[in-house]
């Protein structure tokens, strides 16, 4: 079991349960969307198993661990806004920062720490933007960094916030086609508000809206997203497909 | 008689100028992590609330360095502190301590006895005054935010970049934040001796807000902006000498005028790259 929730519920300080009662299990292996409304939760539920939140009741496990613990075998890609675009950084050297943790504590970086860099760069076929600064990569570039960072922590289990949120359909297809290679090695969690797009790839579904429900994909009916969706967006959704 | 054959000849002059090029070299590491951290007001904070410290020390016959010394680590580490709670608007709480500190200085120095000629020299610097103990100070200081530097610079490019992915990692994001803080007021310390507390945000932020805008990594930015920041402390003093200026005013404008400059050249010839599609 790489991560598990067990009747997992939580709010903010005087306000009303944000997450309830949420009880999900991700084997290895597993490549799982979750899904919802903004406002549903999801960004909250990250935090929890990030173990940057504690739980108003109820467990996390990673890896039969405390988040605190058992986060060294996490992946994490954040959302762009989590951090500043312009920083004067190389894609190399950003990268590198996934280090953190398993390389020495003082002074540079070791021998393996790059060595790990490079083969990370080859897998997100980033090898030649090494040098490159930051601040002049595409979207989708710097959404395969940002993987590549995570990559470079040794992870067992990538979570990703959000992945497509700045980048267009084309690159987006890119990004999903690269951890369908990557879950063959990797246990993937996805979250997204993209609901039509990410069912193509991942093989099971949980849609979050304050509680959870888990699918496998083909059981996603236009019904069921009627459920966890308010009115208005389900226009939004009807619509789309009808074209 | 010139600048050089001045220099060749007073030792006042000597110092002012090796005080100039070490300021310009903490300047140059530190202003690094201040603009890129976008801590400026901060800094601004702490550099004000200083003249606290300095009226006590002044009243109670201390050195007024030391006093500088405890009153910048204890702004740094208050806002610092208030930040990581987040119980209160920083903004705000920066702007209360700029006044207070300066409050609480300028109480103590009217109520000190004697000559108070000096509150100008806090206030604006007074370069040409520096002694030769003051040059072992600076140098203690840079010494001290260097090695700092040199041992973590992973850990503050890593929680000046993307402080929530460095907590993952297990970086103590807080503990490295109050260090980085406490550099920053160090440094205040040490550029205060050069152009007084009130111009010392420009001397700190001016040099790694120009070498930014041409170099794009963390370490070459240092060193542009220390070499910048040496340059600036020179020139300044050497324009100021005949005509008699004040030399931290002219070593302000002399940044000024090459951030003017290193912007309009930037806009004009070199745009940034935008987002390049392979």
């Amino acid at each position: 079991m790489m991560i598990d929730l067990h009747n997992l519920s939580f709010s903010y300080p005087n306000s009303p349960l944000v997450l309830e009662n949420i009880n999900l299990s991700i084997e290895q292996g597993e490549f799982i969307g979750i899904v919802g409304p903004n406002g549903g939760g999801k960004t909250t539920l990250l935090k929890l198993i990030l173990g940057l939140l504690k739980p108003t009741q109820g467990t996390v496990l990673i890896k039969g661990l405390s988040p605190i613990k058992g986060r060294e075998w996490i992946g994490y890609v954040p959302q762009f806004a989590n951090f500043s675009r312009d920083y004067p950084i190389s894609v190399m050297q950003a990268i590198l920062l996934g280090r953190l943790g398993k390389t020495k504590r003082f002074f540079g970086y070791c021998k393996t720490d790059y060595q790990i860099a490079d083969r990370v760069m080859q897998e997100t076929y980033l090898t030649d933007l090494k040098h490159r600064a930051l601040n002049t990569l595409s979207g989708g570039q710097l959404q395969r960094v940002l993987i590549a960072r995570a990559l470079a922590c040794e992870p067992e289990i990538l979570i990703l916030d959000e992945p497509t949120a700045n980048i267009d359909m084309r690159v987006e297809e890119d990004i999903f086609d690269l951890l369908k290679i990557l879950n063959q090695r990797l246990s993937i969690l996805v979250v997204s508000h993209d609901i039509g797009f990410i069912s193509g790839y991942v093989k099971k579904v949980a849609c979050l809206n304050k509680t959870l429900m888990c699918h496998s994909t083909e059981e996603l009916t236009p019904n069921l997203i009627q459920n966890l969706y308010s009115n208005q967006t389900i226009h939004a959704i009807q619509h789309l497909h009808s074209h | 008689m010139t600048f050089f054959e001045a220099l060749s000849q007073y030792s006042f002059l000597q110092h002012a100028l090796i005080a100039g090029l070490l300021a310009g070299l903490g300047c140059g590491v530190i202003g690094t992590y201040v603009v890129v951290k976008r801590i400026s007001s901060l800094a601004g904070g702490i550099a004000h609330a200083v003249l606290g410290g300095m009226g006590v020390a002044y009243y109670f016959h201390i050195s007024v360095t030391i006093g500088a010394l405890i009153a910048a680590l204890f702004s740094a580490l208050l806002l610092g502190w208030i930040r990581l709670r987040k119980q209160q608007n920083e903004d705000i709480l920066v702007g209360a301590l700029w006044s207070t500190g300066m409050a609480v200085g300028i109480l103590f120095i009217s109520q000190t006895a004697g000559y108070n000629a000096d509150l100008m020299s806090y206030l604006f610097g007074n370069i040409l005054m520096v002694h030769v103990e003051d040059l072992y100070w600076m140098m203690a200081l840079d010494f001290l935010l260097i090695a700092t530097i040199g041992i973590f610079h992973k850990q503050f490019v890593a929680i000046t970049f993307d402080e929530e992915f460095a907590r993952l990692r297990g970086v103590s994001v807080d503990l490295f934040y109050l260090i980085l803080l406490c550099m920053v007021a160090l440094t205040v310390v040490l550029l205060m001796q050069v152009v007084g507390l009130i111009l010392v945000i420009a001397l700190l932020t001016l040099p790694a807000a120009i070498a930014i805008l041409y170099v794009n990594n963390i370490l070459q930015i240092m060193i542009v902006a220390s070499l910048l920041g040496m340059l600036f402390s020179g020139s300044g003093l050497m324009i100021a000498y005949q005509p008699d200026l004040p030399v931290g005013a002219t070593i302000i404008l002399v940044a000024a005028i090459v951030y003017l400059i290193a912007v309009i050249t930037k806009t004009l010839f070199h745009r940034k790259s935008g987002p390049i599609l392979k």
